[in-house]
């Protein structure tokens, strides 16, 4: 991001789920999970539907705070509803029902800052399912090398681990690499397209 | 298209490269922009994989948490925002009537006098399953022998039980004192041992059955150290005043 955007106080909620604050996680269930809730049963989903979609967007949120450096320059509610909304779409488009939903315009009155934020968000998600969905089409000692390399182990006790030589290893990381790579960019090619 | 050195680009980002080798891959990063996108990709790509495959323990921790918190919130009889924050209530409800009942079993016991171990141990298991699945069933089953006193054959159920749902900390507590109750002490400290360091809404009942678990083995010191962990603020802290002053 080019500019420093000043950070919104509902950065609590972040801080909170890091330190899994239990009280705090309890606070957004209470406050926010009822409209995502109607939103979903509203749009073809079950009580068990809302749930998962709601601990998931918690959990890729939690994960985008973590290791993506995510700051809420906007209020988090709407923000978490984007979300969700979103997540629901792709698991309705996924079980290929009709991904048109009611949209809840009067649930909220949703700001630009919103949007742009949800939209970065939605970036990385996005790219986080392609990455996933070509790793799962690699060769499965690919699959096995990458995962055991990304592991926190260094990289000799790896080798050892799949008793290979560590000049193996390396060879075979950087080939697996180079085809997980490919993958990935034939599909964003096939996008752009 | 793959006209990059990937071994390159991974001993860079492992940092695995030598002083020299490094800045000059970095001068060529500088002076080849092509270069420098691949190795972002890379390591976006390896970044994201990292968090999808190797979630941290804080990770594990939230997800517990958010887990356990889901389904007060969350469950097939709770239909409206409205519901739900009753369905939270009825949970709470349940809860607090088994320490209720837990304590109000402790005070007015009749062998109180004989034996602090069986005196304050006492328990009932509150059945909570409503949705009929066959983990359900199991759950019903697993409470009806616990609060039979059955707990030899309560034991196996509730590990079937938690082969499906292993972070539900209301079975694993009933497990655990399922575990003391029949003698296999050491199991049931580990199960405990669980609970009691991490942030359950059972920790401090975990504390509390750590504490009975060596009162079974008559070794009051230990037991007198478990109870003096129970914080001030805890219904569970109530009990252990009182067992305490009785050791």
């Amino acid at each position: 991001m080019a500019e420093a955007k000043l950070i919104h106080t509902d950065q609590r909620y972040l801080t909170g789920l890091l330190q899994n604050d239990t009280a705090l996680i309890r606070e957004i269930y209470d406050r926010f999970s009822g409209k995502v809730k109607a939103h979903i049963i509203q749009n073809s989903g079950s009580a068990d539907d809302a749930a998962d979609i709601f601990q998931e967007s918690l959990i890729d949120i939690y994960q985008q705070a973590q290791h993506k450096n995510l700051q809420l320059t906007c209020p988090f509610e709407p923000f978490l509803f984007l979300v969700c909304k979103r997540k629901w779409l792709n698991e309705l488009k996924k079980r290929s029902r009709q991904g048109v939903t009611k949209d809840p315009d009067d649930v909220f009155n949703i700001g630009e800052d919103v949007f742009a934020l949800a939209e970065q968000f939605q970036v990385q998600e996005d790219n986080a399912s392609l990455f996933c969905a070509m790793f799962k089409q690699l060769s499965g000692r690919c699959r096995k090398i990458i995962n055991k390399c990304l592991a926190n182990s260094p990289q000799e006790e790896v080798a050892e681990e799949l008793g290979v030589s560590y000049a193996y290893l390396r060879k075979k990381k950087s080939e697996c690499t180079a085809e997980l790579i490919k993958l990935i960019k034939t599909k964003q090619g096939s996008y752009n397209e | 298209m793959n006209e990059f050195d990937y071994d390159m680009i991974n001993r860079y980002l492992d940092g695995e490269m030598t002083p020299e080798e490094k800045n000059a891959f970095e001068l060529g990063m500088q002076q080849n922009t092509d270069l420098q996108n691949e190795v972002d990709l890379v390591k976006d790509v390896q970044s994201t994989l990292k968090i999808k495959l190797h979630p941290t323990e804080n990770e594990l921790a939230v997800r517990n948490s958010i887990a356990e918190i889901k389904t007060e919130y969350f469950s097939n009889k709770t239909q409206t925002a409205k519901i739900a924050s009753l369905g939270r209530n009825r949970w709470v409800t349940a809860i607090a009537a088994v320490f209720v009942l837990a304590l109000v079993l402790t005070v007015w016991r009749p062998w109180k006098k004989e034996d602090l171990y069986q005196q304050y141990a006492a328990i009932d298991m509150p059945a909570t399953a409503e949705r009929g699945s066959t983990t359900d069933s199991l759950l019903n089953l697993a409470v009806a022998n616990f609060n039979s006193k059955n707990f030899a054959e309560a034991i196996p159920l509730f590990e079937t039980v938690l082969k499906d749902s292993a972070q539900n900390n209301f079975v694993q507590y009933f497990y655990g004192i399922a575990l003391l109750q029949d003698d296999q002490i050491e199991k049931a400290r580990i199960q405990l041992t669980g609970l009691s360091t991490g942030s359950s809404i059972f920790r401090n009942e975990a504390l509390f059955y750590m504490a009975l678990s060596y009162l079974k083995e008559k070794n009051r010191t230990a037991c007198k150290d478990w109870l003096k962990k129970i914080p001030l603020d805890d219904a569970a802290w109530v009990k252990a005043q009182g067992l305490l002053k009785k050791l």
